[in-house]
């Protein structure tokens, strides 16, 4: 059994961390200090098709167990839950302050209503990433603001670019989601089941 | 194959692309890649360099007044990286 301490480590390390485990490791153990964690874990089981098995110690220690099935003992011809998630299931990337080309004001404001409807899907993105003139959206001043806290706290993954933040000098403003950098953007998203871009 | 190649941290993006467009005109080999995550978390660029260079790129950047948070050593071999620190700064 491979064991992972995530306590004390920010959101999303735990699953980042368990995520690479479970590529060498048939069963892993980890041990977070947050709900929402376990919940994040709990879909990553889900997404990768494993067993999930979850103890509350107390209020702040969790211990998940994320394990490969073995054999299937279902003789159904339903589709899994696997199978019915990745038929729709997406990220977002927001590389503009406006959504189409044409009149910026316009296009200012279709982005924030496509950020609005979002919140409205039924299935919402696994993640949204953010990287050159998307970045201030997730900062102090964003029009979006609240929408991507909403977003955030149903799990939908928040990313911005760190290079891109520092560049505009927007770093010390972000308000919502993680910082990350070129190497986790291109994983996300060359491993997404399909990007939509506004 | 084994490749061997040094990185210099530049924490301000800005600096970072100043600093290649300097190299590009000075004529010294250099280019922007993502810092790798195992050395910092910092999310930012660092500047690819031939080790033989190394003095040429320290002095564009201190005559550039740049800022550079480490210089380390690459060794690629296949799927196996490792990093070893050359000069902190």
């Amino acid at each position: 059994m491979f064991k992972i301490d995530a306590i004390g480590k920010a959101c999303p390390l735990p699953v980042i961390e368990t995520h690479k485990a479970l590529k060498e490791h048939d069963a892993v153990e980890t041990v977070v200090d947050n709900q929402i964690a376990t919940e994040n874990l709990k879909k990553l089981a889900e997404d990768m098709g494993y067993t999930y098995a979850m103890t509350e110690e107390s209020s702040t220690h969790y211990t998940v167990m994320i394990a490969k099935d073995g054999v299937s003992t279902d003789k159904d011809v339903q589709p899994t839950k696997q199978d019915v998630k990745s038929q729709d299931s997406y990220i977002v990337v927001i590389n503009s302050p406006t959504m189409g080309v044409g009149d910026d004001v316009l296009g200012k404001q279709l982005l924030k209503t496509f950020v609005y409807t979002l919140t409205e899907q039924d299935v919402l993105p696994q993640m949204i990433i953010f990287y050159n003139g998307g970045v201030p959206f997730v900062t102090e001043d964003s029009d979006v603001l609240e929408d991507l806290k909403t977003l955030a706290s149903q799990g939908v993954q928040i990313y911005a670019c760190g290079a891109c933040l520092n560049y505009y000098d927007l770093t010390d403003k972000v308000a919502v989601g993680e910082i990350t950098n070129m190497y986790r953007i291109v994983e996300m998203m060359r491993q997404a089941d399909r990007i939509v871009r506004p | 194959m084994k490749k061997r190649y040094g990185i210099a941290l530049i924490s301000s993006t800005r600096d970072a692309m100043k600093a290649e467009a300097q190299a590009k005109a000075q004529h010294i080999q250099v280019r922007i890649i993502p810092t790798p995550g195992r050395i910092r978390a910092n999310c930012g660029f660092s500047l690819r360099y031939e080790l033989a260079e190394e003095q040429r790129v320290l002095q564009l950047l201190q005559q550039l007044r740049i800022t550079c948070d480490g210089m380390y050593e690459v060794e690629q071999e296949g799927l196996q990286t490792t990093y070893t620190l050359r000069r902190k700064e």
